[in-house]
């Protein structure tokens, strides 16, 4: 693919790796599906066809690709984008303490880390972020009551708070129970997934998150495509940045959770003893 | 002539052009027909360089009319498809002044 080939919005492409948010004088913007979805309710913005867009603030948007390929780094880039273009406090939800001291100190304030089940008492509009969702939210497992309640939720996910925008990050759509992306709002992201994890795909995930692939492919300059991604709503191919504080902690947040947490949440040894009244997983 | 004469017709012109390949017609040139080879060898013969302007437009115009004539044969899509046309740019999005 030659320069020529491509043409950028508004600004300068960046000739190595994923740029910062500020670059050149020009100003990261996440996809216009995305910016829907992100913005305050009834915000108005300019999309990449030039037309005038009115933001509807809640909905799910998930970050599908493989192991390594900047999901969760992606998912950062939008909170920082949400911290500098609204007023809409963020929720990590069910990360440990420590991400918190890995964020900017300026907005530790409008930054918590809640458990997911308190998602339901959220006062105000929140940008939420349920990273590897896999792990959490398998579809094999929704008949756990945490599955459920989350399925619940996606149904009135307008209704809380004011109305919420979940951000979840998944390796495959497969690992993702149906009815969170049934019932709302879908902005849905594509990074780099490995071609042979497709053919165990969710089947009507699967032309989509090919084409994606297709079209990265064809623009990227990295290593695992890490500096653009695909928005699959807009059809377009968006670059990404790299946010300047992000650590390993956020990036792996699970091997800095406390071990019983982890056990919880990963071996689900609470749901398991509750079933079995035993202790398999001792 | 039907499709099989044409087939192995089309099958001596390759045999010939890797038999006489250096030398002969450059590989790469695609062919619509017999003509466009013979008026090569025929040029060859009477000592034109192919590289000539006026051998040039004389080769241009039997390899487009061979070409034409191949192509009526060929379905629409194939038809569809040759034809050239602008490539769509890959619209990036991302940053803003």
């Amino acid at each position: 693919m030659s320069e020529a080939d491509t043409s950028t919005e508004g600004g300068s492409r960046p000739t190595q790796g994923p740029a910062s948010a500020k670059e050149g004088g020009s100003v990261w913007v996440p996809a216009p599906r995305l910016m829907e979805l992100l913005y305050s309710e009834g915000t108005s913005f300019i999309d990449h066809t030039g037309q005038s867009r009115e933001a509807v603030g809640t909905g799910i948007i998930p970050i599908v690709g493989s192991a390594r390929s900047g999901k969760t780094a992606l998912a950062y880039s939008l909170i920082e984008w949400v911290i500098e273009n609204t007023n809409r406090p963020i929720a990590l939800l069910g990360l440990p303490d420590k991400t918190l001291e890995s964020i900017p100190e300026a907005w530790r304030n409008r930054v918590s880390n809640p458990e997911v089940e308190k998602m339901v008492e959220f006062k105000r509009p929140a940008v939420c972020l349920l990273d590897d969702t896999a792990v959490i939210l398998n579809s094999r497992d929704s008949g756990t009551n945490f599955a459920k309640y989350l399925s619940r939720i996606a149904g009135v996910i307008s209704h809380i708070g004011g109305g919420l925008t979940l951000i979840l990050t998944t390796q495959s759509m497969s690992g993702i129970d149906l009815s969170l992306t049934r019932y709302t709002n879908l902005a849905s992201v594509v990074r780099m997934v490995d071609r042979w994890t497709l053919r165990t795909e969710r089947t009507s995930w699967v032309d989509d998150i090919s084409h994606a692939q297709n079209e990265l492919e064809a623009v990227s300059r990295m290593k695992y495509l890490r500096d653009v991604y695909f928005s699959l709503h807009d059809d377009l191919i968006c670059y990404a940045t790299f946010p300047h504080f992000y650590d390993d902690v956020l990036s792996r947040p699970y091997q800095y959770m406390s071990k019983e947490m982890r056990r919880r949440i990963i071996l689900r040894a609470k749901d398991k003893q509750k079933k079995k009244g035993g202790d398999e997983d001792e | 002539m039907n499709s099989r004469d044409v087939r192995r017709e089309f099958d001596r012109m390759a045999a010939q052009r890797m038999r006489l390949h250096s030398g002969g017609v450059p590989l790469h040139v695609a062919l619509g027909g017999r003509p466009s080879v013979s008026l090569r060898f025929k040029m060859k013969r009477l000592g034109f360089g192919l590289d000539r302007p006026e051998v040039n437009d004389l080769l241009e115009l039997v390899d487009s009319v061979e070409y034409q004539k191949s192509m009526s044969q060929m379905p629409m899509s194939i038809r569809y498809a040759t034809v050239s046309r602008p490539r769509r740019e890959r619209r990036v999005w991302g940053f803003k002044k």
